[in-house]
C-alpha cells in the first residue's frame, strides 16, 4: 500500500507536527514532513500528495509560497481567525479547494477528515460533520420553484430556533433560497448538456422531472445546524465556483444575480461543495447556533470543495 | 396611500410635497418588478424598510435596477433598516448607492443578566467612529445596561459608504 506524503508548511511546525501526527494516528500510511523554508525545493512539492500551508507562513516566505501556490490541486490553507474580507482575498488569489479557519482541535479534526476523504475519494456528508447526539433530522424534496419560500418555511418548521439570535432564521432561509434556486434553475441540463433554465427569469415557475428533484436534508446537534442541498445533475464546475465564490458584484443579466454563492459563504461558518460530474452536486452548509450575534459573527469560517474525479496531479 | 403588490412584496406609497414616502413590506426577491414602479417620480424618495422580512440575490439585483432607474439626481433615504438588510448592504457592493443614505437602522444588543436580545433602532448620527452608542433598557422596573452584540467594524461598515 502506498504512502501518502503530507508536507506541512508552518511557522509553528514544531508544535503542529506532533499534534498532527498524534491526531492522524488512525489514518493509515500517512507520512508528515516538515522542511525548513530555506531548504525547500520544487521537488519537495512535487513529491508531496498534500500540502498543508499556514497562510501567515506564506506571507513570510514568498518564494516558498510561490511554489506552494503553483500546486492548488494539492494545497490546502489554514489560518488564524481572519475577517471575511481577508478570507475572500485568500480564496480569490489562491483558488484553493480547502480553506480552514483555525480553531485548535476542531481544525485539526477537519484537516484529518479532509485527508481521509481525499485518500479514500469519499465526499464529506452531513453525518461526517455532525457531533452526536443528533437532535433533529428532517428531509424534503422540491419538485417546483413555485412558492419556494413557503416550501422552505414548511421544510424548516419542525426545527427549533429559540436558542439562536433573532436573525438566525432569516439567514438560514436566505441560504436555502439561494441553494435551492441554484439547484432548480442552474443545475438542470438536457441529454446534450444544454442548460434548461439557467437564463430564465427566476419569477417563472419551473418543475423538476421525477427522480431529479433537488433534495434538502437538515441535521441538528447541540451546537450546530447542517443543511445539505443536492441536485442530481452535477453540472457545477470548479471554474464557476472559483469565479462566483468571492464575487460580490451583482451581474446585470438574465437568470441568476451571480452573488448567491458569495452570500452563502458570507453567512455560513462552513461551506462544503461536493461535485460528482454528471451525477450530483451537494452544498453542505454548517451554521453554529448562538444566542448572541457577536459570537456567530466572530466564529472562524472554512470552505471545502470536493470534486470527482480527483484532479490532483500524481506525485 | 397607494399600494402596489408584487407577489410577496408590497410597496405602500404616499407623496408628501417633493418626497415620496415608500413603505416596503415582505420579501425583496425576484417578484420585484421595476416596470410596476417606473411611474414613480420625486426628487427625494424615503424608503421605510422596517417590514422587510427576507431578501435574496435576485431581489438585490432588482432593487439595484430599481434605484438606478430613478436616476442619480434623485436622493434616496432609508429608515428603520432591519438587520437582514444591513447585512446585505455590508456585503454587496452597489446595494447602497452613492445617492443614498441610511438615517436609521436596527442594531443587535444583548442583556447579559437576562440572556435576552434586543433590536434597538439607532440613528446613523449616533454612531461615532464606528462605536456603538451605549444603551439601557428597562425591564420589569429594573434598568439594564445593554451590550452591543455584533463586531462594530463589520456591522457599521455600510456607514462608510
Amino acid at each position: 500500500m502506498s504512502t501518502h506524503q503530507v508536507l506541512v508548511l508552518s511557522d509553528d511546525a514544531s508544535t503542529m507536527l506532533p499534534m498532527l501526527e498524534q491526531s492522524f494516528e488512525s489514518v493509515p500510511n500517512l507520512q508528515m514532513r516538515f522542511i525548513a523554508p530555506q531548504k525547500i525545493y520544487k521537488t519537495d512539492f512535487e513529491e508531496s500528495e498534500f500540502i498543508v500551508l499556514d497562510y501567515a507562513y506564506s506571507q513570510k516566505y514568498p518564494e516558498m509560497a510561490k511554489l506552494a501556490f503553483a500546486a492548488p490541486g494539492k494545497l490546502s490553507i489554514y489560518t488564524t481567525p481572519t475577517d471575511q474580507q481577508q478570507m475572500n482575498e485568500i480564496l480569490k488569489s489562491t483558488k484553493v479547494d480547502h480553506f480552514f479557519g483555525m480553531s485548535g482541535t476542531h481544525t485539526l479534526n477537519d484537516i484529518k477528515l479532509y485527508l481521509i476523504a481525499s485518500i479514500t475519494h469519499e465526499f464529506w456528508t452531513a453525518e461526517t460533520l455532525i457531533t452526536p447526539p443528533i437532535l433533529k433530522h428532517s428531509h424534503a424534496t422540491f419538485n417546483t420553484s413555485d412558492h419556494l419560500d413557503q416550501q422552505i418555511e414548511t421544510a424548516i418548521e419542525s426545527h427549533d430556533f429559540s436558542k439562536t439570535f433573532e436573525g438566525f432564521k432569516a439567514i438560514l432561509v436566505q441560504i436555502l433560497n439561494e441553494t435551492l434556486t441554484n439547484a432548480l434553475f442552474n443545475a438542470p441540463v438536457d441529454e446534450r448538456g444544454n442548460f434548461l433554465h439557467r437564463d430564465q427569469n427566476r419569477r417563472e415557475k419551473i418543475a423538476s422531472p421525477a427522480g431529479k428533484e433537488p433534495s434538502l436534508e437538515i441535521v441538528e446537534d447541540e451546537d450546530k445546524i447542517i443543511l445539505s442541498v443536492k441536485d442530481f445533475y452535477g453540472t457545477l464546475t470548479k471554474e464557476v465556483v472559483d469565479h462566483y465564490l468571492t464575487h460580490g458584484e451583482v451581474a446585470d443579466k438574465d437568470g441568476g444575480a451571480g452573488v448567491g454563492l458569495f452570500l452563502i459563504l458570507k453567512h455560513a461558518h462552513k461551506v462544503v461543495i461536493n461535485i460528482d460530474p454528471g451525477k450530483m452536486t451537494e452544498f453542505i452548509i454548517v451554521l453554529h447556533k448562538f444566542k448572541r450575534f457577536f459570537h456567530y459573527q466572530a466564529l472562524e469560517k472554512s470552505f471545502h470543495l470536493f470534486l470527482k474525479p480527483y484532479q490532483r496531479k500524481s506525485p | 396611500m397607494n399600494t402596489i403588490e408584487m407577489g410577496q412584496l408590497k410597496f405602500h406609497i404616499e407623496q408628501q410635497d417633493q418626497t415620496l414616502m415608500v413603505q416596503v413590506e415582505g420579501s425583496i426577491n425576484e417578484d420585484l418588478q421595476i416596470e410596476k414602479l417606473s411611474h414613480l417620480k420625486a426628487s427625494h424618495i424615503l424608503f421605510d424598510v422596517d417590514k422587510v422580512k427576507m431578501i435574496n440575490s435576485c431581489g438585490i439585483r432588482e432593487w439595484i435596477r430599481l434605484i438606478e432607474s430613478f436616476g442619480s439626481a434623485v436622493t434616496l433615504e432609508y429608515v428603520k433598516v432591519p438587520q437582514i438588510v444591513v447585512q446585505q448592504m455590508n456585503m454587496i457592493s452597489g446595494f447602497l448607492s452613492k445617492n443614498a443614505k441610511v438615517t436609521s437602522f436596527y442594531a443587535p444588543y444583548f442583556i447579559e443578566d437576562l440572556d435576552e436580545e434586543k433590536q434597538i433602532l439607532l440613528r446613523s448620527d449616533e454612531v461615532k467612529n464606528f462605536k456603538a452608542p451605549e444603551q439601557t433598557a428597562e425591564v420589569d422596573g429594573t434598568t439594564y445596561k445593554l451590550d452591543f452584540d455584533a463586531i462594530e467594524e463589520q456591522y457599521f461598515r455600510f456607514l462608510k459608504k
